[in-house]
């Protein structure tokens, strides 16, 4: 099973599938007042990520608030302005496009919102949310256009006369199943779903991703994932980007980042997250990091992880770390590696409920 | 289908709350019945729910949005809106029954005797006042303390759940702190009286991971430091297993099955608990179809008439359906509502 | 959702009973009542009975002025001097005024002026305020800015100067009365529009709109201005009251109707001069008045309390 995995996820790394999203040095920054009365300040809200998704491929975004995910997504989307870097669909510079042009090959890449109550227009009927992108780019209307909402309606299991209902009369996860009809209208090549089950009850959770995972088989298509719970991430997951203030410090295929984790953030990201079993979550050791996320606006020099890292060096607070190369795929962005090539640990034998921290040296009292 | 509308005599009669693991019974709730009125008239939202929990032990409630979790605790607390009634129930606190108490009898015991955490720091910090003026407040209404002294008490709390430099970190508001220290300081006001009960309502939903496990330490330190009683609300099972000593499963308003923590978790006895186990995103499910609780609970007006879960479950038989099913003790202190508790093998975490 | 789908066996796949299981129906799922929004509305409105008293009140003043011609019992400006300033009697209920003719057929004829100059004022104010308000609120910056204190400067100006001084220029007329109050009333759509804009653009589902590819117009007309229609057509019909009795103000200020057409404000003013011989004169228009302005604002106030969500959610 698990070397499976890696052979399945090494072929979509390896670049053997033609990549559907590349995106390189895309930079986002906004403009915000931090303090009343002050002007306003510069924040850059992701920092030169660099990443492809193949074709048939999802890729995972994670990090915690603040890390500039979301805005990553919406950058590649053009929800924001680009500051710098370019997003590449299909060979499309989508980065270039103006604004009529990028209107058409918005087709090809749709969005899932977070809330599913704040996604779809209250006033609507779910016939005229579902039927918005096919009016739009293919001028449907009328019987063709009910048609083809009751047929996408029926792909994300929902029966055709919710159609004339309103987005008041469902529950969280059907509202979700009604904005992944939406998403998948146009038969896009890049879904990006920004903490799409997050806001869904445990039980109802599984049924969006279930979903999701069986549209992606029927249609090929290619998610970015956006989210915060792991363990969810490492189901759904080919490949992970682990992001901190902006910055993708560690990427990988899944099984790989999740089993031996390369940057110390990421160890201490998944040593944070809590099993679902007292008897591991009594006797794991875990890293409780000291601090918060450090104010965007002022972010620390080298290394964004610096001001809360347990093996920071000096090194760290002047230089950012270059991508290095990690045994079992992907890359990391971190000074323990300069010299040192990251840990290549055969997957296969590790105790797979166990997570593995390559720092189990490193204690709280360290930091 | 109206069985919402009348008391479920069945179901409620027979339940007494599990005793207490360990030490002394700090809070019991017994046979508390909310209800909101609704279009449809009033709807019951928790329907007999009985439990307690001792001084230096941590309950925790689990239940998805809807259960009745956090509905049962704003109204031990007095604090529920005003479309709600209490037409049963008892929550005796120290002899006292607090659903008798008027609204300022129970100001007097918030605060002080027992105390609220809230999912959102900043919707119950005032924005207009520092935050050691906040909690010294407190301190002064409960303790009657000289105002330097309740000042005092404030800066110690706070240094005590981990603000550095709290001395001058008091005269700070509550917008110059992140989410996470936010929630600092709400433990550290809840913590200010040294109550007897300290109720935490989703405290880390709104966090991140990382700042999350700082705030669950904390807690758990404190409760062991002070030999609180904390009653835990939330939907994640990963922080139940991390900081629960036992555990109440709620599913449309009713308790369904109550246990320790590794009962629950390695032995649960009510389907519903298995079905949330299951649908925990697990090791080696990557390429398989996640294991799920299909459709949605039921609506407070329209309860099955029999097992409230049985729609939803892959065990249920007709004897499921026929009638209201009570909660049960197996084994002491693990109790259960489900017709075929005794039969069932069912899987428990990984 | 709709039940077990019949291939599902639990002693086959009793490993996990969890996967591929779809339930025995019956979930809340179907349960929804699929009332519609209008149908809900409509529910919550009948609610009201005093919304609903002031909606027929307002039905019956349409349908007189419509069918003014069989209602009257009198030509309204047919004169009869023998006649003048009698009190109400059989043949003339409400009396007749200083010219001997009938006050309730005046009234009645009067009723459909006084709607229609309504009617002109609140069209004429929503088509001034309601697009800029959309632009300001939804494009923001410098269209905000210009449009901002342009209605400001318009606001600025006592309302009733401003009247006298369109009048002043266009001519005296109904017509010209009714455009001052127009331009007085819009300011009042421009700001609720930009502010309604304004909390709807911060919505999830507008941007769900721009990644579909939606182009902005089509934003505005199809996702903006439906969530925005609530509070405006609250605003409309109170606005319908208030510009009935800025007809009536203009009207006995000799700015509005001219004789001898009758409308409820010109009655009153020129019945003033009658006080003491003939109180109800001025006692009959004027109730008119006030019934049609009440039922206006209580009908506005009713609509508001029946528009907006319902949470259906019991807590928790």
């Amino acid at each position: 099973m698990t070397t499976d995995a890696i052979a399945t996820t090494a072929g979509a790394d390896g670049g053997l599938v033609p990549a559907v999203l590349e995106v390189d040095q895309l930079t986002v920054t906004f403009k915000i007042r931090t303090r009343p009365f002050r002007p306003k300040q510069q924040v850059t809200a992701v920092n030169q990520a660099t990443f492809s998704i193949a074709r048939g491929e999802t890729l995972s975004l994670v990090g915690e608030s603040g890390s500039g995910k979301s805005s990553t997504g919406r950058g590649i989307l053009r929800l924001v302005p680009l500051a710098g870097g370019s997003v590449r669909l299909s060979g499309v510079d989508v980065s270039q496009l103006s604004t009529a042009e990028l209107r058409k090959q918005r087709r090809h890449m749709q969005m899932i919102f977070q809330d599913p109550y704040s996604s779809l227009d209250p006033s609507a009927q779910v016939r005229d949310s579902i039927g918005e992108p096919l009016k739009v780019h293919e001028h449907l209307g009328g019987q063709q256009l009910t048609a083809r909402v009751a047929e996408l309606l029926d792909r994300v299991g929902l029966p055709a006369h919710y159609m004339s209902r309103y987005p008041y009369e469902f529950s969280g996860g059907q509202r979700q199943r009604v904005a992944i009809a939406r998403a998948i209208a146009l038969q896009p090549r890049l879904v990006i779903c920004d903490e799409a089950v997050s806001a869904l009850d445990v039980s109802t959770q599984n049924q969006v991703i279930n979903l999701l995972e069986k549209l992606q088989d029927e249609e090929g298509l290619s998610y970015l994932f956006i989210a915060h719970d792991l363990g969810v991430v490492r189901h759904i997951s080919d490949r992970v980007a682990v992001m901190y203030l902006g910055r993708i410090v560690e990427v990988g295929p899944a099984e790989r980042v999740f089993e031996s984790p390369a940057h110390p953030y990421t160890v201490a990201l998944l040593s944070a997250s809590p099993v679902p079993n007292p008897v591991i979550q009594r006797t794991r050791k875990r890293i409780i990091l000291a601090g918060d996320l450090p104010d965007p606006s002022d972010p620390p020099s080298g290394c964004p992880f610096t001001t809360r890292c347990p093996e920071v060096m000096e090194i760290c607070t002047q230089v950012m770390p270059p991508a290095v190369e990690v045994a079992g795929g992907g890359h990391v962005l971190c000074h323990l590696y300069d010299h040192v090539p990251p840990p290549v640990t055969p997957v296969a034998i590790r105790p797979t409920e166990q997570p593995v921290m390559h720092l189990d040296a490193v204690s709280p009292a360290e930091t | 289908m109206s069985s919402a509308a009348q008391p479920d005599l069945n179901a409620t009669v027979g339940d007494r709350a599990a005793p207490a693991a360990t030490g002394v019974v700090a809070l019991q709730v017994d046979g508390l019945v909310v209800e909101f009125a609704t279009d449809r008239g009033w709807a019951r939202v928790v329907d007999g729910v009985s439990y307690a929990v001792a001084s230096g032990e941590t309950l925790a409630i689990v239940g998805e949005s809807g259960s009745g979790k956090s509905v049962s605790n704003l109204a031990t607390m007095g604090l529920l809106a005003r479309s709600a009634r209490v037409p049963a129930g008892t929550a005796l606190l120290e002899g006292t029954d607090l659903l008798e108490l008027s609204q300022r009898q129970l100001e007097d015991v918030r605060g002080d005797r027992i105390a609220m955490i809230f999912q959102e720091p900043m919707t119950s910090l005032n924005p207009a006042f520092r935050v050691g003026d906040q909690i010294a407040e407190v301190v002064r209404k409960h303790r009657h303390a000289s105002r330097r002294d309740a000042w005092r008490r404030a800066v110690e709390v706070l240094d005590l759940v981990g603000i550095p430099r709290a001395a001058d970190r008091a005269r700070a508001y509550p917008h110059e702190f992140s989410g996470g220290m936010r929630q600092r300081v709400m433990i550290a006001m809840a913590l200010a009286c040294e109550p007897l009960v300290i109720i935490a309502d989703e405290p880390t939903t709104a966090l991140d991971v990382t700042i999350q496990a700082q705030v669950l330490d904390l807690l758990r330190a404190t409760r062991d430091e002070l030999g609180m009683a904390l009653l835990f609300i939330t939907h994640d099972l990963g922080v139940v297993a991390d900081v629960a000593d036992r555990v109440m499963v709620m599913y449309a308003g009713q308790a369904v099955e109550t246990g320790t923590v590794d009962e629950i978790f390695f032995h649960p006895m009510h389907p519903y608990t298995e079905g949330l186990l299951r649908s925990m995103p697990q090791v080696g499910t990557q390429g398989r179809t996640l294991a799920s609780i299909p459709g949605q609970p039921p609506a407070p007006w329209s309860m099955p008439g029999g097992c409230r879960f049985a729609p939803r479950c892959p065990y249920a038989i007709d004897a499921c359906r026929a009638a209201p099913v009570p909660l049960v003790e197996l084994t002491p202190g693990h109790q259960v509502r489900c017709v075929r508790a005794h039969e069932l093998t069912l899987r428990g975490a990984a | 959702m709709s039940g077990s789908d019949g291939s599902f066996d639990r002693e086959m796949d009793f490993q996990d009973p969890w996967t591929g299981f779809t339930g025995w129906g019956d979930t809340a799922a179907d349960d929804v009542t699929g009332e519609s929004a209008a149908r809900r509305f409509v529910r919550r409105f009948a609610g009201h009975r005093v919304a609903v008293l002031a909606l027929v009140l307002i039905v019956l003043l349409i349908l007189v002025a419509i069918f003014a011609p069989t209602i009257a019992p009198f030509d309204p400006n047919k004169q009869s001097l023998a006649n003048h300033l009698k009190g109400p009697s059989s043949t003339h209920w409400l009396g007749t005024d200083e010219l001997g003719r009938d006050v309730l057929s005046r009234i009645v004829y009067g009723s459909r002026v006084s709607l229609t100059a309504a009617l002109q004022a609140v069209v004429i104010a929503v088509l001034l305020g309601v697009p800029p308000g959309l632009l300001a609120g939804f494009f923001g910056s410098w269209i905000d800015v210009i449009i901002s204190r342009l209605t400001d400067a318009v606001m600025s100006f006592p309302p009733l100067l401003l009247a006298i001084g369109i009048v002043g220029v266009f001519g005296a007329g109904l017509r010209n009365a009714m455009l001052a109050v127009g331009i007085i009333f819009a300011p009042r759509f421009l700001r609720l529009t930009r502010s309604a804009v304004l909390s709807v653009r911060q919505e999830t589902y507008i941007e769900a709109s721009r990644s579909i590819g939606t182009s902005t117009t089509r934003i505005l007309r199809t996702r903006i201005l439906p969530n925005i229609l609530s509070p405006l057509v609250v605003q409309i019909s109170l606005s319908l009251g208030f510009a009935m009795l800025a007809e009536a103000g203009l009207s006995f200020l000799g700015l509005g109707v001219q004789p001898p057409q009758a409308s409820w404000g010109a009655m009153v003013g020129r019945a003033y001069r009658y006080l003491d011989e003939a109180p109800t004169l001025v006692i009959f228009p004027g109730l008119a008045i006030v019934l049609a302005v009440l039922g206006f604002n209580l009908l506005g106030d009713g609509l508001r309390d029946s528009f907006g969500r319902e949470t259906r959610k019991g807590g928790a």
